[in-house]
């Protein structure tokens, strides 16, 4: 049976190494690659070399960045005295793409998960502790995914915190905008209620 | 393709692609299987929160054509929310289902377990987390999956080995040694002869009254030492939640 060549075989294989990505995507992918014209495919190289390069983790928030302490935490005109804790990176541009929330982050990293043998020290939780410390921090938004390992998480942040006389909330969870209450099942609904507020 | 329709605890779920969501399940009626929720992550009539961790259901699904069950519906019988209001709580929770989702083979129906599983859920979803529940749990799903250990005397001589306080337990031939002929062997761990006749109640005892069960401190002692070890050594290896159990009272922030 006639097998691909080898460099061929090669970028499939880095390819399928990519998450979500089987061997058979791999090599979709490892064709178009091999039709884009050659400057299109030194700009992807390059990017992929640069990123790894040159980005890091703000070594404050541990946000994505390339410079250190990221444009965050360099931003003067944002409130240093709430935190908004976050499980992942995506989590924090999905905020900011809001344009609400004007104070500082922290990234975790993950979420506490015992399926996964995730401890609490294995995230960014002891230097959260020594931000709110040593930060004079006034409120701690708790917005990790409304999931089991999130729930779970904000609880055991909550309890580590609340001790530190700083006041921590919760984001509001229930139901969507454009949801139908008929559809919504009983967590969602009996979170709405528990978080309603005055208007 | 029909449709099915069974209760069920969901072992997890985790994100497939951009809208599904990869869900293992116990069923009472078919087993743990392993489905896909087509639109799972924008679908909030359709599956809400019932897929996360721990959603004790009702589903709807029926066979497609890969290995997969597609899940088309499903709906709470009890969310169990409180079992993420603690971490050690949640700790055993995930415990619970992870020995279920390791131990059990796929399709495999197992009705009492599954019967098991959601009153150790209830228990704990409704109290606190005590070890005790967790060592109960463990006998009663190796008694269900036929790898009950045999405690009714020694395994070699048939003898109970009275008048003496200690007797071996040995995790690879899954059963009870008396001293004489303990002699020789290793990696045998001690068992007092009252921990083998607790056992032997536990194992026993019908489901509903396993709730008021508890454990004196060197029973509880001895369980943790034999019964993890004897699971590891069916298994073929530690589970995750275990080991994050251990260590959870050593981590402090």
């Amino acid at each position: 049976m006639a097998a691909y060549p080898k460099p061929f075989t090669k970028l499939i294989k880095a390819l399928a190494r990519l998450p979500g990505i089987g061997e058979r995507t791999a090599t979709r992918l490892a064709l178009h690659l091999f039709h884009l014209p050659k400057n299109d495919v030194d700009t992807l190289a390059k990017s992929l070399i640069e990123v790894k390069d040159s980005l890091k983790l703000c070594s404050r928030c541990f946000n994505l960045t390339d410079i250190d302490p990221c444009p965050i935490c360099q931003d003067n005109t944002r409130d240093s005295k709430v935190i908004c804790v976050v499980e992942d990176i995506g989590d924090l541009m999905a905020m900011e793409r809001t344009h609400v929330f004007k104070g500082r982050y922290h990234v975790l990293h993950g979420a506490i998960s015992p399926l996964k043998d995730v401890t609490p020290d294995r995230l960014k939780i002891e230097q959260l502790v020594a931000r709110i410390k040593n930060e004079w921090v006034r409120e701690v938004i708790l917005a990790t995914n409304p999931d089991a390992e999130g729930e779970a998480t904000a609880t055991y942040l909550m309890q580590l915190i609340k001790p530190l006389k700083v006041k921590v909330t919760r984001i509001a969870r229930g139901i969507p905008m454009g949801g139908d209450l008929e559809y919504t099942d009983e967590i969602t609904l009996a979170k709405a209620m528990e978080g309603r507020r005055e208007t | 393709m029909p449709f099915h329709s069974t209760p069920a605890v969901v072992l997890n779920c985790q994100d497939f692609g951009e809208l599904d969501k990869k869900v293992a399940l116990f069923t009472r009626d078919f087993g743990r299987l392993n489905g896909i929720a087509k639109g799972a992550k924008k679908s909030k009539k359709r599956f809400g929160a019932n897929l996360d961790l721990f959603a004790y259901v009702d589903v709807v699904f029926f066979e497609g054509h890969s290995s997969l069950a597609r899940i088309e519906e499903s709906s709470f019988i009890r969310p169990f929310k409180d079992l993420t209001s603690d971490l050690l709580k949640f700790s055993h929770a995930s415990y619970l289902i992870q020995l279920v989702d390791e131990m059990t083979g796929e399709r495999q129906k197992e009705k009492s377990l599954f019967e098991h599983l959601v009153y150790f859920l209830t228990l704990l979803d409704d109290g606190s987390p005590k070890e005790d529940l967790l060592r109960i749990f463990e006998i009663r799903l190796l008694g269900t999956l036929g790898f009950k250990p045999r405690l009714d005397g020694c395994f070699k001589c048939a003898q109970f080995p009275d008048g003496r306080k200690h007797a071996w337990f040995s995790v690879a031939r899954g059963g009870m040694l008396c001293a004489r002929c303990a002699k020789g062997l290793e990696d045998l761990l001690p068992v007092s002869l009252d921990t083998s006749k607790v056992m032997r109640f536990a194992q026993n005892l019908n489901l509903q009254s396993l709730g008021y069960l508890s454990f004196s401190k060197q029973v509880l002692s001895e369980f943790k030492q034999i019964l993890p070890a004897f699971i590891h050594y069916h298994l073929g290896k530690r589970t995750k939640s275990g080991d994050f159990l251990n260590k959870l009272s050593h981590v402090r922030v």
